[in-house]
């Protein structure tokens, strides 16, 4: 096996906006690649491309060998595909009818086929490893962000997935719940499951990633280890949005 | 002065006469609102062809005057029955088919009409969120609909459709217009002798009531069930 996700020359048009304009990304078993951008340069789109909520216009999307043209897919390879990977969403999009503990052991009951008792059983200890033993029984909303958040990771990792697509996962929450959300990727990241990741949390990307890829209007700009393109980017698109981000006050002056 | 003797003596046969009501109530709801279901999905999903009718169908139907589409039903639907019979050379007898079914047949369309409205925008209520987070577990669409969306519009839908069904249960009485002896054909034909049509109405108007206040405390039971996951309390 080369490569546990490999894109190739992915575009994506909604109506006449060109959003994707060939992306390529070869991503190896265990790699944390984190993707930066600015608003609107296409990050969810790419990940929504990966797991076909999104079907791409040309290109192709393979996960840990299983390979998908885009132009031409069936029903059952896109869901082959998406039994492949997970997402962990930036609104949660827990399952507001279940449970915490009924929305992990959807994918294995409903997907994967488990009998319910074995299901539960390691839904719970998934659940106490990201801090909600306590909260099994509540509906998702009855809980704070930072927790829905929590077991949206739960009920992603819970299906052993080939890779976890995060998409903005702590830019929904209040900022105090930022922290226990981020740690707990961190643990995730630790478990040498692949991630791609989508945030603007520079710090989190410096500590965790194996690579960082910073895109924009559609296109890979730069990608490098972290400590190349978050301290020194050889690339003027790059270095003005890490210097807008890391120093909102700044950028605000320039423009003002 | 009201004659009291007429009305504990009517209270029999008009108590008699729920059954029916209840019988045109309950199967026009259920396949009705099966169908309407049905027709929600189909538009929602815009299935071509098949979406227009239905498009068409329920502009149509919510159009019609119920009292129009029972005495269609009631003296179209046999003469189309007799002559498809003809067509296909066999004499089709559709004089011993009860009245009550042309008026079940009338019901059942208006409520596929009416619910397929209701569940249409109880489906566009439902978070996208939901469905994109049941295909990224791996979920079919028809698992997804089944397990999450369609509980979660009927938690949305549910008022509504209790709000139709008390209509329905008004609107049976129109099936008098077509010879079905629910209560309040009952009622009219134990007045007519002596004339007591007020003391007829008022035990009508009576049992109608009850009825409405039984089903509205049903369907808030169902709906408190249905929304249990809708708890604004936070942990
Ligand atoms: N379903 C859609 N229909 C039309 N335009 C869309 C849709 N989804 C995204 N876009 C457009 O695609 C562009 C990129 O969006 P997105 O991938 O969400 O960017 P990012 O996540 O980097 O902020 C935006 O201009 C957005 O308006
Ligand atoms: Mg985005």
């Amino acid at each position: 096996m080369a490569n546990m996700v490999e894109l190739k020359n992915i575009h994506k048009s909604f109506g006449d906006n060109h959003i994707l304009k060939g992306v390529d990304m070869s991503i190896k078993k265990g790699e944390v690649v984190v993707i930066l951008g600015p608003s609107g340069s296409g990050k969810t789109t790419l990940l929504r491309t990966i797991n076909f909520l999104d079907a791409a216009d040309e290109g192709s999307v393979s996960v840990h060998d299983f390979t998908v043209d885009c132009k031409k897919h069936s029903k059952s390879q896109v869901i082959e595909l998406r039994r492949k990977t997970a997402m962990v969403f930036q609104n949660y999009n827990l399952f507001q009818n279940k449970t915490i503990l009924e929305n992990v052991m959807e994918g294995l009951v409903t997907v994967k086929k488990f009998k319910k008792s074995d299901a539960e059983k390691v839904s719970r200890e998934i659940l106490a490893k990201v801090g909600l033993a306590e909260r099994c029984d509540f509906y998702p909303s009855q809980l704070s962000g930072g927790q829905q958040q929590r077991a949206g990771i739960a009920r992603a990792l819970i299906l052993d997935p080939d890779v976890i697509l995060f998409d903005e996962p702590t830019s929904a929450l209040d900022p105090e719940l930022v922290g226990e959300v981020l740690n707990t990727i961190k643990a995730v990241a630790q478990t040498g499951i692949t991630m791609i990741v989508v945030t603007h949390e520079i710090a989190f990307a410096k500590e965790v990633a194996s690579r960082v890829v910073f895109m924009e209007g559609g296109v890979v700009v730069e990608e490098g280890k972290p400590e190349e393109i978050l301290v020194a980017p050889k690339e003027p698109r790059t270095q003005q949005f890490l210097r807008r981000i890391t120093n909102p006050n700044a950028a605000e002056e320039a423009t003002a | 002065m009201i004659n009291f003797k007429f009305i504990l003596e009517s209270i029999p046969s008009l108590i008699g006469a729920i059954p029916i009501t209840l019988l045109m109530a309950f199967s026009a709801a259920i396949i009705g609102w099966i169908l309407g279901l049905g027709i929600a999905l189909i538009r929602k999903n815009k299935v071509p062809v098949v979406s227009q009718i239905c498009a068409v169908f329920v502009s149509f139907m919510r159009g019609v005057p119920i009292i129009i589409l029972l005495y269609i039903a009631y003296y179209a639907l046999p003469i189309a029955i007799y002559n498809y019979g003809v067509s296909i050379g066999r004499e089709i007898d559709t004089s011993t088919v009860p009245a009550v079914i042309y008026a079940i047949i009338a019901l059942v369309l208006d409520q596929a009409a009416y619910s397929s409205e209701i569940f249409r925008s109880a489906l566009s209520a439902v978070d996208e969120g939901q469905m994109e987070a049941c295909y990224s577990v791996g979920m079919t669409k028809s698992q997804a609909l089944m397990r999450i969306i369609l509980p979660q519009a009927m938690a949305i839908a549910l008022p509504n459709l209790g709000g139709l069904f008390l209509g329905l249960v008004k609107g049976t009485s129109l099936a008098y217009y077509v010879g079905v002896y629910e209560i309040t054909a009952t009622a009219n034909l134990l007045a007519m002798p002596a004339l007591n049509f007020i003391e007829a109405y008022i035990m009508t108007t009576l049992i109608y009531e009850i009825l409405s206040f039984i089903f509205n405390k049903c369907f808030r039971q169902v709906e408190n069930r249905f929304k249990r996951f809708r708890a604004t309390a936070t942990a």
